[in-house]
This record gives structure tokens, sequence and C-alpha cells, in this order.
């Protein structure tokens, strides 16, 4: 089970770095908040990689976990919205020229 | 041994989904790669014995928002009407991947690691105003959209 705890933190260092290369790379605002979601994700695989490694595991893990789900439940609502937001009213979705947010 | 392998064959698909958010040109073909990052973590999650955790996020990310997102991604190129073919279709690919997961958690094939479920129903008593921050975040998420979605409305109409 060791070395398969290795295995899970290697895929999620490995999506943390795609993740951050996809991040820096791309101007897609849509693309870009996908990226952060894939970081949410590898952040799960390795909080329940240490969390299935020790015998007693703490509540606070756990609970870091599932704030983690929320953060990221809460960042796909955004994402639709401004997805639909944006294409209706014919924005671009370009993060260079997303300079400011205004109302 | 075997499960060694199987996570080394899951983690790198789950890799190659994660680099095909990125190198897709559709939109749509990178939502579909982010929900294939999904059920390769449900699947890890699996492995590792927490059987919990990884129905967690088959349900709630897979079924339900990934779902959510590729019916708002998809619906833009999408033309109007009902195809009862396509419903039957889907109805029944939906039917056979739900018993799969039904069968494989009732077989006894899947182990149970450290009692996840058992932990986060103390953590919930636990932690309760925790969970009121979380609910509290999740809420301004939705009214923040629905505030987005009223200048979509003023729009078509």
């Amino acid at each position: 089970m060791i070395a398969a705890i290795y295995y899970v933190l290697a895929l999620g260092f490995s999506l943390v770095a795609i993740a951050l290369a996809g991040i820096a790379a791309h101007r897609n605002l849509i693309v870009v908040m996908l990226g952060i979601e894939i970081i949410l994700a590898a952040s799960t695989i390795v909080l329940v990689s240490f969390i299935s490694g020790i015998q007693n595991p703490d509540p606070s893990g756990i609970m870091m976990l599932f704030a983690i789900w929320a953060v990221a439940s809460a960042e796909i609502i955004t994402v639709i919205a401004l997805y639909i937001y944006m294409k209706s009213s014919d924005r671009s979705f370009d993060i260079s020229k997303l300079s400011k947010m205004k109302w | 041994m075997i499960s060694d392998i199987f996570i080394i064959v899951i983690a790198g698909l789950t890799i190659c989904g994660g680099l095909l958010v990125f190198l897709s040109k559709r939109l749509l073909h990178a939502v579909l790669a982010l929900t294939f990052v999904f059920i390769g973590s449900a699947l890890v999650f699996a492995v590792l014995g927490e059987a919990f955790v990884a129905l967690l996020q088959l349900f709630v990310f897979v079924g339900g928002l990934s779902t959510y997102l590729i019916v708002a991604v998809a619906s833009e190129t999408a033309q109007g009407g009902f195809s009862k073919t396509r419903f039957i279709s889907a109805l029944a690919v939906a039917a056979v991947g739900i018993a799969l997961i039904f069968a494989w958690t009732g077989s006894g094939m899947l182990p149970y690691g450290s009692g996840f479920a058992n932990i986060a129903a103390s953590a919930i008593s636990e932690y309760y105003p925790v969970f009121f921050m979380l609910l509290l975040l999740l809420f301004s998420a939705v009214i923040g959209s629905v505030l987005i979605m009223r200048r979509f409305v003023k729009l078509v109409v």
C-alpha cells in the first residue's frame, strides 16, 4: 500500500504541474478555470492518499476534503454562469483583454 | 502488486486527461477531458480503499457537476428539440453505468480502508461551524451566478 501511495502522490504532483503550465500558457478564461479545477482535484488526491496511509486519521483532514469539494463546486457554478454570460454577450474569453472587473 | 499496476495505468490515463484539458482545441473536449480526470481520481480513491470518497467523487463531480458543465458548453452548438432515440440510448448507457457501480460496490471487491464514512460522520458533529461556512460559500456562489444570469436574461429578452 505504501508504494501505491507514492504513485498516487506522484499523480497528484504531476496534475498540479500540468495545470500550472496550462494556466500559464493559456489565455482562455474558461480553460484557466478548468486548470484551477484540476489543481483542486489533485489536492483531493494528495489528501486522500495521506488519509488512507495512516491508521487513525484526524477528522480535521476530512473537513479539509469537504472544504476543497465545496470550493471546487462553487468554482464550477461560477464557470457555467460566466461562460453562458460571456458567450451570450459576445465578450472575448481572452484573459489579457479582461483588464478590469466592472459591473 | 496488481493494485500498483492498476494505479499506474489509472494515473497515466488521468495525466493524459489533464494534458488534454489544455491541448484540446474545442472547449467541449476540454470539459470532457476534465470529466476524465474526475473519473480517474475516483478510481484512484477506490483502489486506495476509500470507497465512500470514490462514490462521492463519482456521483457529485462526474454525475452532477461535470454533466452540468458539459450540457452548458454543448448547448451553445446544439439544436433545439427532443430526440426520443437519443434519450433512450442515453438512458441505457446511464442505467448500465449505475448498475456496474452498484454491482461493484455490493460485490465485496471494493476494499474498505480507514472507515472514511464513520470518521466523516463524527467530523460533521465536531466541526459543524465549518460546514456552515462552506454552506455560506456555496450559497454566495449561487447568488453570484444568479446575478450574472440576470444580466444574461436581460440580454436575451
